[in-house]
């Protein structure tokens, strides 16, 4: 599929597009090639389409959207963001080993105040069941702890 | 498990450790296991690590790299960082093909007036590899540098 197409189906995934059209467009679009899953990511054309973007990326599935799990982390700081709530779905389905690098780097390189304020990693922390031994640097398990403990 | 020998030389890389130990460990830990790779992007948040953390990515082959780009370019993007040179270079010998979803990504939310970061990192990316407007799928994103 040429990117043009895939551009011109993601305009299709807006909620204000007749429901059959962009249920065609989701469909089609979980056959795009891999190096342009990320157009599904935050679509740059506005945030009517991130919930249907979101919903084709929970069906493109792991381990075809391994490359973007940093990108889906960040989709996730804030879970009333349309789509959030699907990624997180998305996310419980990757392999705690494979998480764990990406958390660990999520809460050294952010300001402090981005951890504490960050609920949809609390609460995807928590559902995942992640615990102090699942983390390579323990220091930085308690360093999240503590600060989701200060809100 | 994370093997003491990995931890123990991630610690020489401080830049008070004897040159002679800084450099072998250098050395020794091109040969990271790629589970481990990840503890080598800005280590332990401690900056006296960095540069010679980079010094160790830059000479590790880019294909067991590839899930860390995201988080390369936040420290190349800050290019007062130690060690953002070093990875600017790594970054520079990567496809302009596997580079650009990461690049349109971090402009995304990027705006030129009111931001506070300066995309300086990202700029010198976009000279150094001579990525033009063509080469981007999101052409406005493109404009914003």
């Amino acid at each position: 599929m040429k990117v043009e197409k895939i551009l011109e189906l993601i305009e299709k995934l807006h909620w204000d597009t007749p429901q059959k059209v962009q249920e065609q467009a989701m469909k089609e679009l979980t056959h795009m090639d891999d190096k342009y899953i990320y157009l599904l990511i935050f679509p740059n054309i506005g945030s009517d389409c991130w919930a249907n973007a979101a919903l084709v990326l929970k069906k493109i599935a792991y381990p075809r959207i391994k490359l973007v799990i940093p990108y889906l982390l960040e989709w996730i700081d804030d879970m009333n963001c349309p789509g959030a709530l699907t990624i997180f779905e998305l996310l419980l389905t990757v392999e705690t080993k494979v998480l764990i690098p990406h958390i660990e780097l999520l809460v050294s390189m952010s300001p402090n105040y981005y951890i504490e304020d960050n609920y949809g990693l609390e609460r995807f922390i928590g559902k995942k069941n992640l615990k102090r031994d699942d983390f390579i640097q323990k220091d930085l398990y308690d360093k999240m702890k503590r600060l989701f403990s200060v809100v | 498990m994370i093997g003491k020998k990995t931890k123990e030389l991630i610690e020489k890389l401080h830049r008070d450790t004897p040159k002679s130990e800084q450099e072998e460990a250098i050395k020794e830990l091109i040969k990271i296991d790629d589970d481990y790779i990840y503890l080598l992007v800005m280590p332990k948040g401690d900056a006296n690590y960095w540069e010679n953390a980079a010094l160790v990515l830059r000479q590790i082959e880019y294909q067991r790299i590839l899930h860390l780009v995201p988080y390369l370019v936040k420290w190349m993007n800050d290019f007062s960082q130690p060690g953002a040179q070093h990875i600017l270079d790594l970054l520079s010998t990567i496809d302009v093909e596997i580079m650009i979803p990461h690049i349109e990504y971090a402009l995304l939310f990027f705006d030129p007036q009111f931001s506070k970061e300066k995309m300086d990192g990202l700029k010198l990316l976009v000279k150094n590899k001579k990525i033009k407007k063509e080469d981007f799928i999101q052409k406005d994103l493109y404009d914003k540098i």
